[in-house]
């Protein structure tokens, strides 16, 4: 059912062009100067900054995926991002759920302690998470990784899903109840399928936080095979010998797999969302 | 399977989230908050000064700054950020202009891009061998010309703030624009029947539906904005002198390049207070404005 | 029910290839396994040299396996910081001698190498390399290299343009901005973004023109006071470059790449920078404009008492860690390693790719690229003295340095700066205990 009406005054649309075109323009120019930047040997980016290049080459890419290790580090921020976000929301939704339809005293201090993730920085738990770590043994392997990623995704997650929960209609729950149904068969038949909209925010937030992170992944591992895609990066963009063409390839690489996959992700984004409203 | 009681199932949807939790954030933090308490000089923890560490912290003028920065940066967010995605997501789900899925990919597209990136663009834009500054010398005939804010003492900030209002806007675009699908169009078209303007509609009809979205985007805006490193750090780290300093960069310098624990975890505390103080403050007027709109 | 399944099976599967990763790697037969973490770009082409000295010592010690971690800037420090904090420490590490790597050789986490190094391997080498590291004042590692930290490069084909030469006073520089300026050019060239710019490639330089060669360190210790006017000249001078418009208008704008570029791009006349910029101007530049580029210090300051100085300071090496101690056979295999990369085989390596090693090597059999000619001519001819930021405490360094550069924007003055600094070392400088 389309949402448009015939009667828009046209100052309105004509603000909301301008408005749209200033921010595509802001975002895109600056992107595709790196793009085509990435071409150029960093002599001729240093001299001539903004020429087309005048030989373009694949030398930075070369040397990127050389010394960055590139396919493993993509395929490391592929895992750490998406079983992550999976847990994450998958955990988030089953504690909103209790937290927002079991009237327990006890939840608002469980919502409150949650909320207070929030406000952490990781500079403030790195070194003693770091320690942690170590002694217990899982430094420098996945789950090391993982665990941390899910902690911190989940005050934000929890949010959005607790303030989502509490919109579903009691009366939904209380017949299956009725129905003799148990609480957990609740969760994986109502919750989880309703709240499809929730959980695609959720998983895109998420993933996003994640798969641009840096600092932890750099500090809790340190095996070649264990990098993400910004670690890898990082490894030649050393602050006192800046090679901008190698910079920009290597951003580029690790860019382009979000661009391809919002692409990818938008289209089942927005069926999520459409399911959702129908069930209105 | 043998149902389980009320309570046991409560516990097993609530305790897996809460015990990884509880193991990677809440400890560290009792940590620190110990740790605030304490003095290390030459990497060794040298006793007990009780609040010491804070009166320095709140004497130092630097920290005064960096909390008058963060304060900034939460305005643009709650005041900035997230009624243009409002506005953003609302034009774009009453599909006011052709091409909105392109657009929406547009606007989604900062937030994908790592703040690096973006610090490492804007300088090739905006320093003073950037292509804007440049272009404007070209055209001005003027060779000294530099891109004067960033110097200013005052108003240092905005440069920042900009990119901050460009980045983070998409965030809460998206999820207006999730949480807009769920009102339904026979809402819009009744009321448009009606003869109300967008403008109303927008007031009456949009807001007051959108208002716990709009209460939980402004507590995720406000501690945002207080632990905001990555895009200041990339792009100024601080400077000129301090004027851009925020307290997630005077916590790095305390804790990683001065090696003082003690105040190190005194700022992240201090960070949190503040925090805390700000959300209730947004949770009584979020209250007041509930009670206005029964 | 299926979906429970669904999610255990999941579950399952994502532990198990939780735990099948990650597992230490174990050294194969009888090879000796050593973990090092180095603070080097393997990517850029300053490190070329590394990477042909890391190459060389595998072929010589087929028997030592080493498993490199390598990181860049900030990063390395702050994941070393943690490493140090949990006493876990790699065998091997990039290490400072200075203030910088204090957190692993002043915390007892780094092994003293005096014991294992002895005359005849020490007399190759150029004797400042043996200058006492850390608050011990021992030896942890053996400086590959010196960083040369003050120079100044004019660009000889614009001078000629404008007709003018290199000046040999400060006044005469100074005399020859409204010309430069006037051709549409900039003088001075410096990249102020981050503020230790003007300390390390300048402030340390001026200070010892005015005081001498080992007035920093008598500073350091309490024998003088930075209110004297060896440190109350030196920020004089950096004042008047500022107020008398030596400096590009971007100066506090500009990464120090930034300044490059401007001077690359000959918008300027000369450039403030470290004399290791020779490599990436070697990498960067056609021959003809390096052909035009001289390479000096900072021409004569009005009332100066000590001429043509630079400053440098030992580049990092690698140190040992202090728990290798106990095992003979790492023991041996690290030292074996440390003393290849700065002793006569590492040396000539990085030789060849432009790097003057601190181990003394005829350098005439090499054939080296413009700059570095230019460079180790320079090294050659100017007297070298310390720089101010390896001796200095971090703490008190970075709020001088916050000051100079408002100052540079012009508030504040260099006697109140001076008597700043001055009571913060007082109260708070290790040095001075």
């Amino acid at each position: 059912m389309s949402n448009r009406t015939k009667n828009i005054s046209t100052g309105w649309v004509a603000t909301s062009y301008v408005l749209l075109i200033i921010f595509s323009l802001i975002t895109i120019l600056p992107v595709a100067w790196m793009i085509y930047s990435s071409f150029k040997p960093m002599g001729e980016i240093m001299l001539h900054p903004l020429r087309l290049p005048t030989q373009p080459s694949w030398d930075n890419y070369r040397k990127a995926f050389k010394y960055g290790n590139v396919v493993v580090s993509f395929l490391n921020s592929l895992f750490y991002s998406g079983i992550s976000t999976f847990s994450t929301i998958f955990l988030a939704l089953a504690a909103a759920f209790a937290l927002s339809k079991f009237s327990y005293k006890g939840s608002r201090v469980y919502y409150g302690l949650f909320t207070l993730g929030l406000l952490i920085t990781v500079n403030s738990v790195i070194t003693p998470l770091f320690i942690m770590e170590t002694t217990v043994g899982i430094y420098n392997t996945r789950l090391g990784v993982l665990l941390p990623y899910v902690a911190f995704g989940l005050p934000m997650s929890i949010l959005l899903a607790t303030s989502y929960v509490h919109g579903i209609p009691d009366a939904l729950i209380e017949a299956a109840v009725i129905d003799g149904a148990s609480y957990l068969q609740i969760f994986f038949r109502i919750i989880l399928m309703v709240s499809t909209p929730v959980l695609a925010t959720m998983a895109i937030l998420n993933f996003l936080g994640n798969w641009n992170e840096f600092l932890m992944v750099f500090t809790l591992t340190s095996g070649e095979n264990m990098r993400s895609l910004p670690v890898a990066i990082n490894s030649f963009a050393g602050r006192l010998n800046e090679d901008y063409g190698l910079q920009f390839a290597a951003l580029v690489i690790g860019t382009l797999p979000m661009f391809v996959l919002y692409l990818v992700a938008h289209e089942s984004v927005i069926k999520g969302f459409g399911e959702g409203a129908l069930k209105e | 399977m043998p149902q389980l009681t009320k309570r046991t199932s409560y516990y097993t949807l609530l305790l897996p989230a809460f015990i990884i939790y509880i193991a990677v954030i809440i400890f560290p933090i009792f940590m620190s908050f110990g740790l605030s308490f304490t003095e290390w000089k030459r990497f060794k923890m040298t006793g007990f000064i009780g609040l010491r560490n804070y009166s320095e912290i709140l004497a130092d003028a630097v920290f005064r700054r960096s909390m008058w920065n963060n304060i900034q940066i939460m305005l643009i967010s709650v005041l900035g950020q997230i009624p243009l995605g409002i506005l953003l997501a609302y034009l774009l789900h009453r599909k006011w202009v052709k091409g909105d899925k392109f657009f929406e990919f547009m606007i989604f597209l900062p937030i994908t891009i790592s703040s690096v990136v973006i610090a490492l663009l804007w300088n090739r834009i905006f320093s003073p061998v950037g292509i804007y500054t440049t272009f404007v010398r070209m055209i001005t005939g003027n060779p000294d010309y530099v891109v004067r804010i960033f110097e200013s003492e005052k108003f240092a900030m905005i440069p920042i703030l900009v990119v901050l209002l460009w980045q983070h806007t998409s965030l809460y675009m998206v999820i207006f624009l999730a949480n807009l699908q769920r009102i339904p169009n026979s809402i819009f078209e009744a009321a448009l029947l009606d003869g109300a303007k967008e403008s109303t509609i927008i007031f009456k009809i949009v807001i007051p539906a959108l208002s716990n979205v709009i209460f939980t985007s402004s507590v995720l805006a406000i501690s945002g904005s207080l632990k905001s490193f990555d895009l200041v750090y990339a792009m100024t780290a601080g400077g000129p002198v301090n004027y851009t300093f925020v307290m997630a960069l005077y916590l790095y310098l305390h804790t990683f390049t001065f090696h003082n624990y003690g105040k190190g975890s005194a700022v992240s505390i201090i960070i949190v207070l503040l925090s805390v103080g700000l959300i209730s403050l947004v949770r009584g007027v979020y209250a007041k404005a509930q009670q206005r709109y029964e | 029910m299926k979906k429970l399944a669904f999610t255990l099976i999941l579950m399952a599967l994502t532990i198990s290839l939780v735990f099948a990763a990650g597992a230490k790697e174990q050294g194969k037969g009888d090879k000796v396994v050593l973990t090092a973490y180095m603070q080097i770009d393997p990517a850029s082409d300053q490190y070329a040299g590394h990477n042909a000295v890391m190459e060389a010592f595998a072929a010589k010690y087929p028997n030592v396996q080493l498993n490199i971690e390598y990181a860049s800037g900030e990063a390395f420090h702050q994941k070393f910081q943690s490493m140090a904090a949990s006493k876990r420490v790699p065998d091997l590490f990039t290490c400072y001698g200075g203030a910088r790597s204090a957190y692993v050789i002043d915390t007892g986490l780094a092994l003293d190498l005096t014991p294992y190094l002895d005359e005849s391997y020490k007399s190759h080498f150029a004797s400042a390399t043996w200058l006492p590291q850390g608050s011990a004042g021992v030896l942890y590692m053996i400086p590959p290299s010196f960083a040369v930290c003050h120079s100044i490069y004019a660009n000889t084909a614009l001078l000629d343009r404008l007709g003018l030469s290199f000046p040999e006073t400060f006044e005469e520089l100074v005399a020859q901005v409204p010309v430069i300026r006037a051709a549409g050019l900039y003088p001075v060239s410096m990249g102020n973004k981050d503020p230790w710019v003007v300390n390390s490639w300048l402030l340390g330089t001026f200070i010892e023109r005015f005081g001498g060669p080992d007035w920093i360190l008598k500073a350091a210790k309490g024998q003088a006071s930075f209110t004297d006017e060896p440190f109350v000249k030196a920020v004089e001078i950096i004042q008047q470059m500022s107020q008398k418009g030596l400096f590009s208008p971007g100066v506090n704008q500009m990464s120090n790449t930034e300044a490059d570029q401007e001077f690359y791009q000959q918008k300027s006349v000369y450039l403030i920078d470290a004399a290791w910029r020779t490599s990436a101007m070697d990498a960067q530049l056609p021959a003809e404009q390096r052909n035009a580029i001289d390479m000096r210090v900072f021409p004569r300051l009005p009332g100066e008492k000590f001429h043509d100085n630079s400053n440098a300071t030992s580049s990092e090496g690698f140190g040992i860690a202090k728990a290798v101690e106990g095992d003979k056979a790492k023991l041996d295999a690290a030292l074996a390693f440390v003393k290849f990369y700065s002793g006569e085989e590492g040396a000539a390596i990085r030789a060849e790719y432009g790097e003057v090693p601190s181990y003394n090597l005829d350098l005439s059999k090499f054939s080296l690229d413009i700059m570095q000619t230019k460079f180790i001519n320079f090294s050659a001819t100017y007297s070298m003295g310390y720089v101010f930021d390896a001796i200095m405490d971090g703490e008190g360094v970075n709020l001088l340095n916050t000051d100079l550069q408002a100052m540079m924007m012009g508030s504040g003055n260099p006697k109140s700066i001076a008597a700043t600094y001055e009571a913060w070392v007082a109260k708070n400088d290790s040095n001075r205990d």
